[in-house]
């Protein structure tokens, strides 16, 4: 334990070329190498695994009694479900974001974080996933929803926005499952040719696929890295504006609106970085990687949480002044309604947690240190998930007819549902975190300075000993 | 230390993983589709009966109508299984006294019902309406087989909601004179097609597919 | 009516439950969770029998036809001619309450009532019917009732049979032929010529018997009024249909706790047509809201005890003019209101109008204000030559004063004068005037018999109990409101071996005929000589030509009637000068209906609050007195106290306030309350502050707020709203509901149609259908509208709505597809009230079609918007698109819990089951978790469609009703064919002041809306 976690003072300022890339493989392989996690790990997985089976008794006692046993009621007939499918597939963002783009933009960078930002993406999108199939009123029959052959002559409805999220997050997961599974594969050989014992060289040899890192494997691999790259980043714009369709394309008042697309992409980059940070500060605590996640990462991911915030804030303005400008009385009403109606608080919790607060992140002091850093990033979660309950619920509760006005009041269970989700989405990243290579070895190497100097190619990976399986 | 390698067949674990996510979603399908369709969970349905009633033996030899039994078929909804009465009109002197037909004359005697067992079930939540097909010229035929040659009954078509459909979007393959409805051996006189077209030319046959059409 | 089977009157009855027990074939239905009745009828696909059993099994697993049950056919044995096995017929009967009976026609499935619809032939309800009438076949089902004759031994209660009541009868009945003066009977007001027959006959067998009529709510201040200034007592028949100047003095005509409210309710609509014959005007004053007040031009708000001066005046300003005439009138009162000139100018205003149409001028008055107030409306009836227009005077026997009789009555009980009081179908213990204190006198009694339904208040005291027959299980007489003879005729033999008065009496005085449809027949035996003058009387439900002649009356001198402080002033918002009016509730009425969970559900028209009562109170009162919506408050007034939740109620007369009776009881049952069971009353019982002096108006008492608050079940926001929603409203009340005044609307014909400036409305697409042959429409009259809500209970009964309970209704999940959203605008004090039905809209360009996503809701090519509950995921996305928010979901399993079954528990409770009887069985019963919305009553319209193409012909123009516009008395709801121009609902579209709410959405609504017209005096604007 001393020794593995003996790595604490603080990196800052410290020169670049002191790690060797030894040095970064121990760094990261180690941590999954551990044979006992520190006792923080275990606190944190208890925890999450308490919330986790809140989430399931939840799931099961609204499936058992009806979805009667959440809140949604008439006219709010989408309550928090459908809340923290958006909130989950909103965070479900930045890790292909990073992983993608960043990669495509040649920034470097992200070799720091990308890793668990994609692990961050997969576990996201696993826990949005689980709404839609749970928030219906049969959820044992949810296959109506896909274009299987049956003796009905019946298909699903193609028009419909929620068929399109289907295709849309289904798409979106398997490609960010193939990127980061792929991401890994030579960080798996790396593990699987240290590791001491049979299961873990079982284990890990068969998910690293008998990966040698041959130049000709390396060579398919990049190739491959690159189209997987090429194909996700459309994703990434495409299947948060397909979550928006939802909305968009109703005839609600506060849900019809254009703006949506972007809004929601910004959005989701916006609350997706957040969470990085949010877990990445931890992490780098914990697990002793304040060599590989440096200070400078954290900035610059604050800086694009300052310029997404800002972009989200516009969005809110711009929403106001389309209300008024399209002079449509119920339109006009349902946005002031929700700055001053009887979800205000609500409305106003957004704007503070969203617009107000990350305008700290001008001072190079805040965005610099780490729990600032932490706390601005976990009140930008809280923020995000406010902003999908002001746009769902508020809009929902006075639409257009008085007579149906109402006020959405979630139930105990919804409560425990919520909060059963980010249960399952802990659960899944402490696993992560203890048994995978939480940073991209062989990338981080990669992208060293050293990688390029003299070695050349990718001599730099340490497979002194790489297995011929065959 | 002694190196873990894998054993040469560890190389078709890949092969072996791409066959098997190919494959199951196929499997699922067809498992669902052919599987679970009362193509094959209903059709040759056959029931023990209280009595042994042998429609081969009063609609086929006998000839009797299908309308003599199942009276309000051409006027109502259900075509209704027969009163013990309508048994019992010949049954006083035909084998009055045979045991197969105690439950009969037991029913008849006590007024209580025969407790026949339901044959032909359509799918839950379907209306369906004898005689809003009988008075198209829609024969019995059509859906419940050759009755006329069934010693017990049992379920000739799945009656399942895309066989109804692939009548209602081309009804000529069933149509034939509202004269001949109940008539099993009936045969058209020219190639079925053309002739169910003219019928429904003349009748003015427009079976509707609307949703509303048999769910309420 | 052509399935009126005049042949076979008689439907199949079968046995009572007891027996059925024994019966196979009611096991055997059991068994398979069916509830057909026991004619054996065939056990179809799709039954709701084969559906709900499906539903215990969680069957939504079970598509694609997996057995696991074999199913059961049980024919007949001998099939009764004329029967044919699932197919509906309908049946002539009638219900008479208040002493009124209104002709009905009652549909029914092999022998199994199912829906209650008015009598197209009925001259008085002529097709109409109210919620009461509608949710008289929930009440036939209701397990709660009693079921057998029981009798106290010390404490407690214990069985008995018929057979041991019919001894004890035996036992007793020389005694009460030798000490008849010992003998009382409390019997429900009637208007049955048969039970006025075994009245006499008790009478006679019994001498010395006294007999009390005896009605909780219904008083007998008419019958006062018109003593005093006709001489003789009178009951007027009002023909609103021929009056231009209807005055309604805290009258609720209208509404369906007027005996006669649906013969009311149409004739105020048909004079509400703006088109072509000149409109009627209404005027209206009164302390509370009525739904006639919502029809008025002209509305004051003033406190029920100043209407003695109100009138008074109003007599004296008219009979001033009116030079001979008019001798006799009151003086001038001298009120300070009177002399406010708002007061004033209405006064004059009315008094112009009703000069300008002597003949066709009629003046209503609340059956709760005092004599005096009634002499004097009836007086200025016959002056303005009303009699033979507008209002029909028919004389009833001289009798004294019922609450006189009922004092008395308890007097004697008291002193134990009383050995044996016979209740029939009534419920004292309960209703009658507190300070009397029924109850205690009762237990002096020796031998009481109580003959009701329930196990009721009264039952529970009594000595013996027997279960009286439901309306639709025996036979009966009583007399229309016009005096026409009605005759009602079992549907269903009596489930729990009930009986009727008639058959209770003629046990009693040991008649030679003992069966109900003997005695009946006997009453009639001189109008309905033989056996097909009889057929022809049962199958139309009535004896035609028995309208009951009219009285000629003369105006006597009335006296100078003196007016007390309290009839002085009106209304002050100040404790201890407040009054309190308590009326009979629109839903549970007197109490009866109390254990009707259709009724407790089913929104009160004007505060819109379901499952309970409440106080109302003006909003200006309710902030003097610091007290605010759901507030509970102590109500106070001659010492006697109540405690139930506050409701700030627009248009209530300042310093007024107004309890709902009929709630707050303990031996209801299940739904209503049941003590013996834990379970809660359903609101507060407002009996306990009556008086024998004021039963109904109380003066000069009190209000004071309590701790605690009690939310009130409003399907409808309370009138307290946020500052924003407030504003909200205002804006977009004149774009969902048109209105306009009489001369602006002749003005601009199609004003309804510029309510909202839009682009040119176009559709990227093609439509998805043609439309051709049908093109299902309706057409809803906001002018004709009284918003009293019989076409939801209508509706509820015709497609099996569950009842959600109070919780599921605050947590707004009542399921009704039928709304009707009600609108104040103008002051508080003051407000002109607006109701608008809102079905489903059936766009043509459906929101909820496009975002399904499994396509459970689609188009049919006659524009409906089919929903396939089998197919239903239940995702709610139609829910969230529907800009009319009509659709309703099923958030639990309603109609499993409420029979306690489980997706794996079935339910063998026999009782229980019964409640399953009451399903249409051409509905769906929709299991949890699947959204449903109006479908057009799209049962109806397959089944009439089938059975027109079976025989070649085309469907008449109303043929097809929809359950809501069949039973609407004010006929403002037409629905058919727009694909034919000469439909009545075409030619309601084509009208200038047709439109469609939310048109600017361009969902093409296939329901349009007649813009509400308005008739105001030009003087008062």
């Amino acid at each position: 334990m001393a020794t593995l976690w003996s790595d604490t003072n603080p990196y800052i300022g410290a020169p670049k070329g002191d790690t060797d890339f030894a040095r970064i493989t121990d760094n990261v392989a180690r941590v999954a190498e551990a044979s006992k996690p520190p006792v923080g790990w275990y606190i944190a997985f208890g925890i999450a695994l308490t919330m986790l089976t809140g989430f399931g008794a939840s799931l099961g006692w609204v499936a058992w009694t009806g979805i009667g046993a959440w809140g949604n009621m008439h006219p709010v007939a989408w309550g928090f479900p459908i809340v923290n499918f958006v909130f989950w597939v909103g965070i479900g963002h930045a890790g292909t974001l990073i992983s993608a783009i960043l990669f495509l933009l040649r920034q470097t960078w992200r070799t720091a974080i990308n890793r668990f930002a994609e692990a961050m993406t997969i576990f996201a999108v696993i826990c949005a996933g689980v709404f839609p199939g749970v928030h219906i009123g049969r959820p044992w029959m949810p296959y109506y929803m896909f274009p299987i052959p049956n003796q009905m002559n019946m298909w699903p409805q193609f028009r419909s926005p929620l068929e399109w999220d289907i295709f849309a997050v289904g798409t979106y997961f398997t490609i960010s499952l193939l990127f980061w599974f792929m991401g890994m594969i030579p960080d798996f050989a790396t593990l699987r040719d240290r590791a001491t014992t049979t299961p873990r060289r079982l284990i890990y040899g068969l998910v690293a696929m008998g990966w040698r890192g041959s130049s000709r494997q390396w060579h398919r691999y990049e190739r491959a890295y690159l189209l997987l790259a090429a194909l996700a980043t459309p994703l990434v714009l495409s299947v948060h504006s397909v979550v928006s369709f939802d909305f968009v394309t109703s005839q609600a008042p506060g849900w019809h609106t254009t703006i949506f697309p972007p809004y929601f992409v910004a959005g989701a980059i916006f609350g997706g970085f957040a969470m990085v940070v949010t877990l990445a500060v931890p992490a780098r605590q914990f697990f002793g990687l304040k060599r590989l996640i440096e200070i400078r990462h954290l900035e610059l991911m604050n800086k694009v949480i300052l310029a997404t915030g800002m972009m989200v804030g516009y969005a809110y303005g711009m929403e106001f002044f389309i209300a008024w400008y399209s002079g449509n009385p119920y339109e006009v009403f349902v946005f002031v309604n929700r700055a001053f109606g009887p979800y205000a608080w609500a409305y106003w919790t957004m704007i503070t947690c969203n617009v107000l607060i990350p305008q700290l992140h001008w001072f190079l002091k805040v965005r610099t240190n780490v729990w600032c850093t932490l706390a601005i990033g976990v009140v930008i979660n809280v923020g995000m998930w406010f902003e999908r309950f002001v746009i769902i619920c508020t809009s929902m509760s006075r639409d257009y007819m008085p007579a149906n006005w109402g006020y959405f009041v979630p139930s105990k269970i919804d409560f425990l549902t919520l909060g059963g989700s980010f249960g399952l989405f802990f659960t899944l990243f402490l696993l992560f975190c203890r048994f995978l290579p939480m940073v991209a070895i062989s990338e981080i190497k990669g992208a060293h300075r050293d990688a390029h100097a003299g070695h050349g190619g990718h001599a730099g990976h340490d497979h002194s000993h790489a297995l011929e399986t065959a | 230390m002694k190196l873990f390698v894998f054993p040469r067949w560890a190389n078709k674990t890949r092969q072996l993983a791409g066959v098997f996510l190919g494959v199951t979603p196929v499997y699922l399908t067809a498992l669902i589709w052919y599987g679970a369709s009362p193509k094959t969970t209903d059709v040759g349905y056959q029931p023990k009966q209280p009595v042994p009633y042998s429609h081969a033996l009063h609609a086929g030899e006998l000839g009797l109508d299908c309308r003599y039994c199942h009276t309000t078929v051409e006027v109502t909804g259900h075509a209704a299984i027969p009163p013990t009465e309508t048994c019992m009109n010949c049954h006083k002197v035909v084998h009055p006294t045979s045991p197969k037909l105690l439950p009969i004359r037991e029913s008849y005697a006590t007024n209580t019902a025969v407790p026949w067992v339901k044959v032909h079930d359509l799918p839950d939540y379907a209306y369906f309406n004898h005689s809003a097909h009988v008075t198209r010229g829609i024969g019995c035929v059509s859906c419940h087989g050759r009755v006329d040659q069934m010693e017990e009954v049992y379920q000739h078509e799945p009656l399942s909601m895309g066989w109804c459909l692939d009548c209602h979007r081309a009804p000529e393959q069933h149509l034939r004179p509202v004269s001949e409805v109940t008539n099993m051996s009936w045969k058209p006189p020219e190639d079925q097609l053309t002739y169910g077209k003219r019928l429904r030319e003349e009748n003015n046959i427009a079976p509707p597919q609307d949703c509303s059409t048999c769910h309420r | 009516m052509s399935s009126i089977n005049a042949k076979h009157p008689k439907p199949t009855y079968w046995r009572s439950l007891a027996e059925l027990d024994q019966d196979p074939k009611f096991q055997q239905m059991l068994e398979t969770e069916f509830p057909e009745p026991l004619d054996g009828r065939e056990m179809a696909p799709g039954t709701p029998a084969r559906r709900r059993f499906l539903q215990i099994m969680g069957a939504s697993f079970a598509l694609g036809g997996c057995r696991f049950k074999e199913d059961k056919l049980l024919p007949f044995s001998r099939r009764p001619e004329g029967v044919i096995p699932g197919e509906p017929r309908r049946f002539a009967t009638a219900m008479e309450f208040g002493g009124v009976a209104t002709g009905l026609v009652v549909t029914s499935y092999d022998g199994r009532p199912v829906k209650v619809e008015g009598s197209p032939l009925h001259p008085t309800s002529g097709g109409g019917a109210s919620a009461l009438h509608q949710a008289l076949v929930l009440g036939l089902y209701d397990p709660d009732r009693s079921e057998g004759i029981s009798r106290s031994q010390g404490q407690v209660r214990v069985a008995a049979t018929p057979a041991q009541f019919e001894e004890f009868v035996a036992t007793e009945r020389p005694n009460w032929q030798s000490r008849g003066s010992s003998v009382r009977v409390l019997s429900s007001l009637s208007s049955s010529p048969s039970l006025a027959g075994m009245k006499q006959r008790f009478l006679t067998a019994f001498a010395g018997a006294k007999w009390i009529d005896y009605a909780a709510v219904e008083t007998d201040n008419l019958e006062a009024g018109t003593t005093l200034c006709f001489g003789k007592p009178h009951r007027a028949v009002y023909n609103l249909e021929n009056a231009r100047i209807v005055l309604s003095v805290h009258s609720d005509v209208a509404s369906s706790t007027d005996p006669a409210g649906v013969v009311a309710g149409r004739g105020l609509a048909r004079g509400r047509v703006p088109e072509g014959q000149p409109m009627s005007r209404v005027y209206a004053v009164e302390s509370s809201l009525s739904l006639i007040g919502g029809i008025a031009d002209h509305r004051l708000s003033m406190s029920a005890g100043s209407a003695k001066a109100f009138l008074a005046a109003l007599d004296a300003e008219l009979s001033s003019k009116l030079g001979d005439a008019g001798k006799g009138a009151q003086p001038k009162p001298a009120a300070k209101f009177l002399t406010e000139p708002s007061i004033a100018k209405f006064i004059a205003a009315l008094t112009q109008d009703l000069l300008a149409n002597r003949g066709a001028a009629v003046i209503l008055v609340g059956s709760q204000l005092p004599p005096e107030a009634q002499a004097l409306a009836q007086r200025l009836n016959v002056l303005l030559d009303g009699v033979g227009r507008t209002v029909t005077y028919h004389e009833v026997p001289v009798s004294e004063r019922r609450k006189d009789a009922l004092q008395a009555l308890v007097q004697d009980m008291q002193a134990g004068s009383v050995e044996t009081l016979l209740v029939l179908g009534e419920n004292p213990v309960l209703t009658a005037p507190a300070d009397l204190g029924f109850a205690g006198a009762l237990a002096k009694v020796k031998t009481s018999i109580s003959l009701t339904e329930f196990e009721d208040e009264t039952a529970l005291l009594s000595s013996w109990h027997v279960p009286l027959a439901h309306p639709l299980e025996a036979w009966g007489d009583s007399l229309a409101h016009d005096g026409t003879i009605t005759l009602a005729q079992p549907l269903i033999a009596p489930i729990f071996g009930g009986r009727s008065a008639l058959e209770l009496l003629a046990l009693l005085t040991n008649d030679s005929k003992r069966d109900g449809l003997e005695i009946v027949r006997r009453t009639h035996a001189g109008s309905l000589p033989n056996q097909k003058a009889w057929d022809r009387a049962v199958h139309d439900g009535f004896v035609s030509g028995t309208l009951a002649a009219p009285a000629s009356v003369a105006v006597g001198v009335l006296p100078t009637f003196a007016l007390a402080e309290s009839e002085l002033r009106n209304g002050e918002a100040s404790n201890g000068k407040l009054e309190i009016v308590l009326a009979p509730d629109s839903k549970v009425y007197d109490g009866r209906f109390g254990n009707s969970s259709w009724l407790q559900e089913l929104p009160e028209p004007l505060s819109k609050q379901t499952w309970g009562n409440s106080v109302w109170l003006s909003p200006a009162t309710g902030t003097a007195l610091g007290i605010a919506d759901a507030d509970l408050v102590k109500v106070s007034a001659a010492g006697r106290e109540l405690t139930l939740p506050a409701l700030h109620m627009p248009g209530q007369a300042e310093g007024s306030l107004r309890i709902a009776l009929g709630y707050g009881r303990y031996a209801a049952g299940h739904v209503g309350g049941l003590a013996k069971a834990n379970v809660e009353p359903v609101g507060a019982n407002a009996y306990v502050l009556s008086t024998v002096g004021a039963p109904f108006l109380l003066s000069d008492a009190s209000i004071t707020r309590v701790d605690g608050r009690q939310p009130i079940a409003s399907v409808q926001d309370l009138h307290a709203i946020d500052a924003v929603g407030q504003a909200g409203i205002d804006e977009r009340r004149g774009l969902l509901l048109a209105e306009a005044n009489l001369e602006e609307f002749q003005k601009e014909p199609d004003f309804a149609k510029h309510l909202v400036e839009h682009p040119p409305l176009e559709s990227m697409w093609n439509d998805p259908v043609s439309y051709e042959g049908h093109k299902w429409g309706m057409a809803i009259d906001l002018n004709k509208c009284t918003g009293c809500s019989a076409c939801i209970t209508a509706c509820q009964a015709e497609n099996n709505i569950p009842v959600v309970g109070k919780e599921s209704v605050l947590m707004g999940r009542e399921m009704l597809w039928l709304r009707v959203d009600r609108y104040f605008s103008g002051s508080p004090e003051n407000p002109k009230m607006s109701f608008q039905p809102v079905p489903c809209q059936q766009c043509e360009n459906a929101p909820c079609e496009q975002v399904c996503p499994v396509g459970a809701t689609m188009h049919s090519h006659e524009g409906l918007n089919d929903m396939v509950y089998n197919r239903c995921i239940g995702t709610r996305y139609c829910s969230a698109n529907c800009p009319y928010k009509v659709r309703r979901f099923n958030y639990l399993n309603f109609h499993l819990d409420k029979v306690e079954a489980t997706p794996f528990q079935t339910v063998t409770d026999k009782k229980k089951l019964l409640m399953h009887m009451v399903f249409n069985p051409e509905v769906t019963v929709r299991a949890r978790g699947v959204m449903e919305t109006c479908t057009f009553c799209v049962q109806r319209i397959q089944n009439v469609k089938i059975k027109a193409k079976n025989v070649k012909r085309s469907i008449a123009d109303g043929e097809i009703k929809t359950a809501c516009q069949q039973t609407c008395p004010a006929s403002a709801i037409t629905f058919g064919d727009l694909n034919d121009p000469t439909s009545l609902v075409a030619k309601d579209h084509a009208l200038p002041r047709a439109y469609s709410i939310l048109e600017e959405l361009n969902n093409r609504p296939r329901v349009r809306y007649l813009a509400r017209i308005r008739n105001p005096h030009p003087e008062l604007g």
